[in-house]
C-alpha cells in the first residue's frame, strides 16, 4: 500500500467494518502498570491503537474478530502481555480491533502480521514495532526506537536520540527532532529523512532502488553513509557543513557544490572528493547506476 | 577485597563473554544416543519424513557461511570503480555466484513449505532486488557495495522466509 | 570486587586447521553411516554444544541433557546434507542453539514463558552477593530471565551473534531481537545488584 489513511477517516472506516458485519466481542479491560513498565502486544490482523495517558493502568478496548480464540492479558505492574491468540493454521478469522491506552513512559513492543499499527504520543525509554504487510504510524518521545515493516508503509515523528526503521518494500518516512543515531533501510520503496534542523553523530541510509531523500545536520565529527544500487540519494546539509565527502558511482550522476566529479579514462565509473569547512565528518554516496547528489541549504 | 563499585557496561559485558565455556553433561549421553540413532529408520525413508530437519540444518549452514563469508573477506582498499573486464571472473564475482549456489539450495527447501500471502510482496520485492543486484554485478564484477547488498538481501530473504515458517 | 574470568574456549577458525580437517572426514565418514565416526564427533564437540544448550535453557540438568541428545540425533540425520559451506564445529553449534530454541520458538507467549521461578528462588540478594564472584552469580542471574530474552543475550552477548542472525533463528523482526537485549541487559542489572 503506497497511501497512508489520515486517522479518523481510518477509525471510522475500521470501526464500520467490524461492527454490524461480523460478530466481534466486544473488549473493555483495564490492568495497573508502572509508569515505566513494560507492555508487549502481539496482533496478527487487524488493527493495534496505542494512545499515552497518565494514569498508571494499561486500558486495553476495541473488538475480537470473530473466529479468534482469545484475547490473553497477562502479567503484572511490571510487564503486561497483551496477545490475540488464533487458533492454528486459521484461515477463517475475522480482523481484530485494539486500542490500548498506556502510562506516557511505558515500555513498547508490539508485534503483527497484517494489522496495522498506530502509536500515539508516547514516550517510553524504548520503542519497537514491526509488523509484515502492516502500515506503521508512529508519533512520540521514545528514547530509543525500532521501526520495521516488510511490505507495509512506515511513517515515523519522533523526537529521539536512536532511531533504526526499515522497510523492504513499504515507503517509509522518518522526521522529527532526531539527533544521536538514525539508521534507515529500504529495498524497493522510497525514503525519506528529516532531522528538523537536529544534528546527528551517525546516519545510514540503504537502499537498493528506492530513491532516499535526506535533509539532517551533522554534529561535530560525525558520519554519514548511504548507498544505494539503483535508487538515487539525495542529502541536503546546512551550509556550515565540516566533512570530507566522497561519492562513487559506477553509471550514475554525481554532484556536489563545487566538486570536480572524476571519470575513470576507460569504461564507466565516476567518483568524487570534496573538503568543505574544516572537513571535521565524514560522509560517503556510493551507488550503482542511482544518482548522487549532496546539496547545501 | 569488601569492596562495592557499580559494575560498567564494559565490564558486564567482558563477564557474559566470559561465560562462555564448554560444560561436561553429568554423565556420558553417547549410548542414549547410539540407541535413538539405532531406533531410527533407514536413512533415506528418514529424509523423506523430516523435510523440516534438512531445511533447518541447510538454512543454519548457510546462515553460517552467509556470517562467515563476509567476516573472513579483508575489505579491498577502496578503488575508483574498475572498468569490466572480460575475462576470468573477478574474486568478488565468484564469491557472488558461490553465495547465490548455496542461497538457492537453502531457499529450494525452504519455499517447499507454502508462504503466507502477507508475506508475498515482501518476499517477492526481495526476490527481484536479489535479481537486480546480480545483473548490475555482471556489469561491476568487482563491487564491494553490490556484494554487501547481495548478501544483505540473501540473508533477509532467508530469514523473512523462516520467519513465515514459524509463524 | 572480584571478576571471575571464565576462560574462553578458541573460537573454531574456519581457516584449514588440523582439527577441521579432522572433523570433515569424521562428518564424510558418519554421513556415510558411519557410527565410530560419529561417536568421534560426539567426543570432540558435545561439551561445547552443552554448555551453549545449557545456556539457553537456564542450567545444566536433564532437559539439556536431553536437547544434547537430540542435537546430535538431528546431526545424524542431517549429515548428508551439510555441504560444507562453514567448519563442522560451526555447524554442530548452530544445530544445538536451533534445538534448543524449536522449543521457544513455537511457544511464544504460554504459560512457563514467564521467569523461571525456581531459579529466581536461588538467586542470592544484594547483600549476601558482597563478596561473590560475578561470574557465578552472573550465570545464575542470566537463569533467571524470561525465555526469549535470555536466548537473545545468551546468543548476542555470550556466543557473539549478530542480530540478523538471532532474528533469523528465533523467527523475529531484528527489531524485536534488539529490544529483547535492551530488556534482557536492563533485567539482569537489577538481578545482580548493579554490585559486585
Amino acid at each position: 500500500m503506497h497511501t497512508l489513511l489520515k486517522l479518523p477517516v481510518a477509525i471510522a472506516l475500521a470501526c464500520s467494518a467490524l461492527a454490524p458485519a461480523w460478530a466481534a466481542t466486544p473488549i473493555d479491560q483495564v490492568r495497573p502498570l508502572d509508569p515505566r513498565g513494560r507492555v508487549e502486544i502481539d496482533n496478527l490482523k487487524g488493527r493495534v491503537e496505542v494512545r499515552a495517558w497518565d494514569r498508571q493502568e494499561v486500558r486495553v478496548t476495541g473488538s475480537l474478530g470473530d473466529g479468534v480464540e482469545k484475547l490473553v492479558i497477562d502479567g503484572d505492574r511490571d510487564e503486561l502481555r497483551i496477545e490475540v491468540k488464533y487458533p492454528n493454521r486459521s484461515r477463517n478469522t475475522e480482523p481484530t480491533m485494539l486500542v490500548v491506552q498506556v502510562p506516557l513512559q511505558a515500555e513498547l513492543e508490539i508485534e503483527t502480521v497484517s494489522a496495522d499499527i498506530d502509536v500515539h504520543g508516547v514516550a517510553p525509554r524504548e520503542l519497537s514495532l514491526q509488523s509484515v504487510s502492516g502500515d506503521i504510524v508512529a508519533n512520540g518521545a521514545p528514547r530509543r526506537a525500532s521501526v520495521e515493516s516488510v511490505s507495509g508503509d512506515v511513517n515515523l515523528t519522533f523526537n529521539s536520540s536512536e532511531v533504526e526503521a526499515s522497510t523492504v518494500s513499504g515507503d517509509l518516512v522518518v522526521a522529527g527532532r532526531l539527533t544521536g543515531e538514525a539508521s534507515v533501510e529500504t529495498v524497493s520503496g522510497d525514503l525519506r529523512f528529516d532531522s528538523r534542523g537536529e544534528r546527528l553523530r551517525k546516519f545510514s541510509a540503504g537502499s537498493v532502488s528506492g530513491n532516499i531523500a535526506a535533509r539532517l545536520a551533522l554534529a561535530e565529527a560525525g558520519e554519514i553513509r548511504m548507498e544505494s544500487v539503483s535508487g538515487d540519494l539525495g542529502l541536503d546539509l546546512p551550509k556550515d557543513l565540516s566533512a570530507e565527502v566522497s561519492g562513487e558511482s559506477f553509471s550514475g550522476d554525481l554532484s556536489a557544490p563545487g566538486a570536480k566529479i572524476q571519470r575513470e579514462d576507460f569504461g564507466p565509473g565516476s567518483s568524487f572528493h570534496q573538503r568543505y569547512g574544516d572537513g571535521k565528518g565524514e560522509i560517503r554516496l556510493e551507488t550503482f547506476s542511482g544518482d548522487a547528489r549532496l546539496r547545501l541549504f | 577485597m569488601n569492596e562495592r563499585t557499580p559494575i560498567g557496561e564494559a565490564e558486564l559485558r567482558l563477564a557474559l563473554r566470559g561465560l562462555r565455556r564448554d560444560i561436561e553433561p553429568a554423565r556420558d549421553l553417547w549410548p542414549d544416543i547410539a540407541a535413538r540413532i539405532g531406533a531410527l529408520p533407514r536413512q533415506g525413508a528418514s529424509r523423506r519424513r523430516h523435510p523440516w530437519l534438512l531445511s533447518l540444518a541447510t538454512a543454519a549452514s548457510l546462515a553460517a557461511a552467509l556470517g562467515l563469508a563476509w567476516q573472513l573477506r579483508a575489505p579491498p582498499a577502496t578503488a575508483p570503480a574498475m572498468p569490466a573486464v572480460a575475462s576470468a571472473p573477478s574474486l568478488v564475482e565468484r564469491e557472488a555466484d558461490s553465495l547465490t549456489v548455496q542461497y538457492q539450495a537453502a531457499l529450494r527447501e525452504l519455499d517447499a513449505h507454502p508462504v503466507p500471502a502477507n508475506w508475498q510482496p515482501g518476499i517477492e520485492a526481495l526476490d527481484r532486488s536479489a535479481a537486480e543486484i546480480r545483473e548490475a554485478l555482471r556489469a561491476q564484477p568487482d563491487s564491494r557495495l553490490l556484494l554487501e547488498r547481495l548478501r544483505a538481501t540473501y540473508t533477509r530473504r532467508l530469514a523473512l522466509a523462516r520467519r513465515a515458517l514459524y509463524a | 570486587m572480584l571478576l571471575q574470568a571464565m576462560p574462553l574456549t578458541p573460537d573454531a577458525i574456519d581457516a584449514p586447521s588440523a582439527e577441521a580437517s579432522e572433523d570433515a572426514a569424521l562428518v564424510r565418514r558418519a554421513a556415510a553411516a558411519d557410527i565410530a565416526a560419529f561417536e568421534q564427533l560426539y567426543r570432540r564437540h558435545h561439551a561445547r554444544m552443552h554448555g551453549v544448550i545449557a545456556r539457553l535453557v537456564g542450567q545444566a540438568g536433564a532437559r539439556a541433557e536431553d536437547l544434547v541428545q537430540e542435537a546430535f540425533v538431528r546431526a545424524w540425520q542431517a549429515l548428508p546434507a551439510f555441504r560444507f559451506e562453514s567448519a563442522v564445529s560451526t555447524w554442530l553449534h548452530r544445530l544445538a542453539v536451533n534445538t534448543a530454541l524449536m522449543e521457544l520458538r513455537s511457544r511464544r507467549g504460554r504459560p512457563g514463558m514467564d521467569d523461571d521461578a525456581d531459579a529466581l528462588d536461588s538467586l542470592p540478594t544484594a547483600d549476601t552477593a558482597g563478596n561473590a564472584m560475578l561470574g557465578r552469580d552472573l550465570e545464575r542471574a542470566v537463569a533467571t530471565l524470561p525465555p526469549r530474552a535470555r536466548a537473545v543475550l545468551v546468543l548476542h552477548d555470550v556466543e557473539g551473534w549478530k542480530h540478523e542472525e538471532i532474528a533469523a533463528e528465533l523467527g523475529m523482526a531484528v527489531g524485536s531481537s534488539k529490544a529483547q537485549l535492551h530488556r534482557a541487559r536492563h533485567l539482569l542489572r537489577e538481578r545482580i545488584g548493579g554490585w559486585a
